[in-house]
């Protein structure tokens, strides 16, 4: 429980979200919203799933973060034949020593940009389950600790269905945000072709944030205040989603536990010790929609679960002073 | 209900609070001191023409100093006419010389004796000055306290010298509740309007502070005046207390004596012996255990004060809803039982157990701390939701602070927006964050909502 006495310095926060944002439009125009949500998810350890029509960045964007950060990076572009040992590593029979040895897969880094998850099948998909939430790895009863911080950022296309495996339930609740690129607009696309007119930004990027200091942020942010009644509201919108008639299953309590250090390292992020109301509703539907599961006939009433998150926290009452009478 | 009603209402409770105790202190006096020479009732009129006059000379739009000048000089005329229709009635007003003479005239025997003349040169000029202060005051719930609290002082203090002077005063009784009754509906109607409580909102520390400064003043002015004046005051004092507390006693005792008694094994042996035992059958065999009979009787106080709380609380509800309804009728905005006082009285035991819980150290049930300055910041953002309610700007139950600020009040008050978007953010920080406020940022609060509350956004002209 946060202790209501301390009081701490978010500056550090608010000054790194500064420096990552700067860097990272270095390569991405506009969008700054989206970067704010990957660095919150960075933040808080989280992981995140791009969602988003092809050529819109996702891919770009990844790149970005991961250059932007001083960590190890790796790439694993799903296909239906990857296997889960061309992701967890294996054991391999070295002949000079004449023993078996491990060789760790690409999932060894602080940040995995998993392009195209959905292409995988569910067999190496769900390898990435224990990676993704105790951020270990387990091959061939050999459990290998991944190196801190570790973050996936998986990429899907939501048109092109055919030859791919949709997320299970379990692996999309492993996911802290589900975020959007959306078009640019006029300008923006424009500015996109100077900028990539001659040379790709990407190459020239470089780190803004070590490290060391991107896991003192992840402990200075879970240290942020949030008040009784902001968490109160935050399981009362969780709750909500369990008992909407448009919804087959609701957000778990990890989607709570998920909403409130997201909420914690956005306030961070905004240059505050401590969490309002506003925090929570700004990231209910990234944090929460994708754990949803929509009935039949909402759906075939056109209604989305990002507009059943949106109704629910359109419904639940903010904790403000109450009227007395 | 208009401003005008309410401030016209308030301001003639304040003058008649402010008579009562004025009558008090100056009747008492002239009893005494001037064997009822002086007409009190004629000299409280100026109370009333005080306040007449300085609205009047408020009217002019001059600098305050003149103002304030003019309104003395206006007194001073009133006093000689006092002087002349209270003391020189059969002189012919053509005769100057006499009457307007009379206070300077006076005022050569002030070493040997004190004159009705000079009674009224010292005394108008107190009751004038509650005339100006009324017309330049601003009414509301802390000038409506504030008058409680001074009253209380005054008559507290003026009844206990007149023990002392052993003078009669057979009004005392009437006087004492017209000032509560006055007094108290205009605590009532402004925390009505304001939803500021004794305990809680944006007077809290200062009239808690008061309040303790009352009762020190009170108890300390008390006795000494009494021991200067009348030594035997303090005897009386202590006998009084005596009295009520033998009062407690005999009403305790009557209360065990309500209770079936001990069995005869649990008694002392009696002095002269154990009488023989009663040959009549019991009609109940009550061999009650003395430690439950002791918690029996324990329950049996507690019920009692429970009813009698209860009655008292019934009581006072149905007066003051009466008095709700009445006023009601006529448009007033009166706080119910609930809100004034119960509020502050639940919230005054919360922190009591609160405390108790702390010092016991009980688990789970530490204090929520809310510091001074962040409640009144959070009392301020109440009366702001109410005051953008009554202009017809309410705030949707899912919106947050900053929500109803750039999509509800902003919009239709754009000019307004920097002083609202000061006390959401205060309020906020209040609210939502860890960090204690300072006094500065509360003195900022308090000064832009003093300055907004009495806005009224312009409504659109609908287009034809």
């Amino acid at each position: 429980m946060t202790d209501t006495s301390e009081r701490i310095d978010v500056a550090p926060v608010k000054a790194a979200a500064e420096k990552f944002i700067t860097n990272v439009s270095k390569v991405i125009v506009g969008k700054r919203e989206t970067m704010e949500m990957v660095l919150v998810a960075l933040l808080c350890e989280g992981h995140i799933l791009l969602e988003d029509f092809p050529g819109m960045g996702k891919t770009m964007l990844a790149k970005a973060v991961a250059k932007s950060l001083g960590c190890r990076f790796s790439r694993i572009q799903c296909t239906p034949d990857l296997l889960p040992s061309d992701v967890t590593g294996i054991h391999f029979f070295n002949q000079k020593t004449c023993d078996f040895e491990f060789r760790p897969g690409p999932v060894n880094a602080n940040i995995l940009l998993v392009d195209e998850i959905n292409r995988a099948t569910p067999r190496t998909q769900s390898c990435l389950l224990e990676c993704m939430q105790e951020q270990q790895v387990t091959v061939d009863l050999e459990t290998v600790p991944l190196p801190r911080p570790f973050l996936v950022l998986a990429t899907q296309n939501p048109v092109e269905l055919e030859g791919t495996f949709p997320l299970p339930e379990a692996q999309l609740d492993r996911f802290l945000l589900k975020l959007k690129l959306g078009y640019p607009s006029a300008d923006e696309e424009k500015a996109i072709l100077v900028r990539f007119d001659q040379t790709n930004p990407l190459d020239t990027l470089t780190s803004v944030i070590e490290n060391k200091e991107l896991l003192a942020l992840q402990t200075l942010v879970r240290r942020v205040y949030i008040e009784e009644s902001v968490r109160d509201y935050a399981v009362a919108i969780t709750r909500a989603t369990r008992q909407h008639p448009s919804i087959d299953l609701g957000a778990s309590p990890r989607a709570s536990l998920g909403l409130q250090v997201a909420a914690q390292a956005l306030a961070g992020v905004k240059g505050r010790n401590f969490v309002i109301p506003d925090d929570i509703k700004y990231l209910a539907v990234s944090a929460l929609a994708h754990r949803l599961m929509a009935k039949r006939e909402a759906r075939l009433k056109g209604k989305t679960v990002e507009n059943i998150v949106a109704e629910v926290v359109g419904s639940i009452p903010v904790p403000v002073e109450g009227k007395r009478k | 209900m208009t401003n005008l009603f309410f401030n016209s209402g308030m301001f003639l409770i304040a003058m008649i609070v402010e008579s009562a105790w004025l009558y008090a202190i100056f009747e008492i006096l002239n009893r005494k001191v001037f064997s009822q020479q002086l007409n009190v009732p004629m000299m409280l009129l100026l109370l009333p023409l005080s306040f007449a006059a300085n609205m009047l000379v408020k009217r002019f739009r001059w600098p305050q100093f003149a103002q304030i000048w003019m309104g003395w000089a206006v007194w001073l005329l009133v006093l000689l006419i006092l002087v002349k229709l209270q003391l020189y009635q059969s002189t012919p007003w053509s005769d100057l010389g006499t009457w307007l003479g009379a206070i300077p005239r006076s005022s050569e025997d002030l070493l040997v004796r004190f004159t009705p003349e000079m009674m009224l040169l010292a005394s108008t000029p107190f009751i004038w000055w509650f005339g100006q202060r009324l017309a330049y005051l601003q009414p509301d719930f802390g000038s409506a306290l504030g008058d409680l609290q001074l009253g209380i002082i005054a008559l507290v203090m003026t009844f206990l010298i007149n023990m002392g002077l052993n003078v009669t005063f057979p009004e005392a009784v009437p006087v004492t509740i017209a000032f509560f009754g006055f007094a108290l509906l205009g605590v009532s109607l402004a925390h009505g309007r304001e939803h500021n409580g004794w305990l809680s909102g944006v007077y809290r520390g200062q009239w808690t502070g008061l309040l303790i400064l009352t009762i020190g003043v009170i108890l300390g002015a008390g006795f000494v005046l009494g021991a200067l004046l009348a030594p035997g005051l303090l005897d009386t004092l202590l006998a009084a207390a005596g009295w009520v507390w033998n009062q407690i006693v005999a009403f305790l005792t009557w209360l065990a004596t309500l209770m079936p008694r001990p069995s005869p094994e649990n008694l002392p042996p009696m002095p002269g012996g154990t009488p023989p035992p009663s040959t009549q059958e019991p009609l109940f065999d009550l061999n009650i255990p003395e430690n439950v009979r002791n918690i029996m009787r324990i329950m049996w106080t507690v019920l009692f004060f429970g009813i009698f709380a209860f009655a008292m609380w019934r009581i006072g509800t149905s007066v003051l809803g009466w008095l709700r309804r009445v006023l009601t009728e006529y448009g007033a905005d009166v706080e119910p039982m609930e809100g004034a006082f119960k509020a502050d009285f639940m919230g005054l035991l919360k922190a009591f157990f609160h405390l108790l819980s702390f010092k016991l150290r009980l688990p789970g049930s530490g204090p929520k701390k809310i510091s001074l300055e962040a409640m009144t910041v959070r009392q301020v953002y109440g009366q702001m939701l109410k005051w953008g309610a009554d202009i017809g700007h309410p705030r949707g139950p899912a919106q947050t602070p900053d929500e109803y600020l750039n999509g509800t009040l902003n919009p239709v008050m754009p000019e307004q927006e920097p002083g609202m978007a000061l006390i959401t953010d205060y309020y906020v920080k209040a609210r939502y964050g860890s960090e204690p406020l300072d006094k500065e940022d509360i003195g900022k609060v308090k000064d832009i909502w003093g300055k907004l509350k009495g806005y009224k956004p312009r409504k659109k002209q609908e287009k034809k």
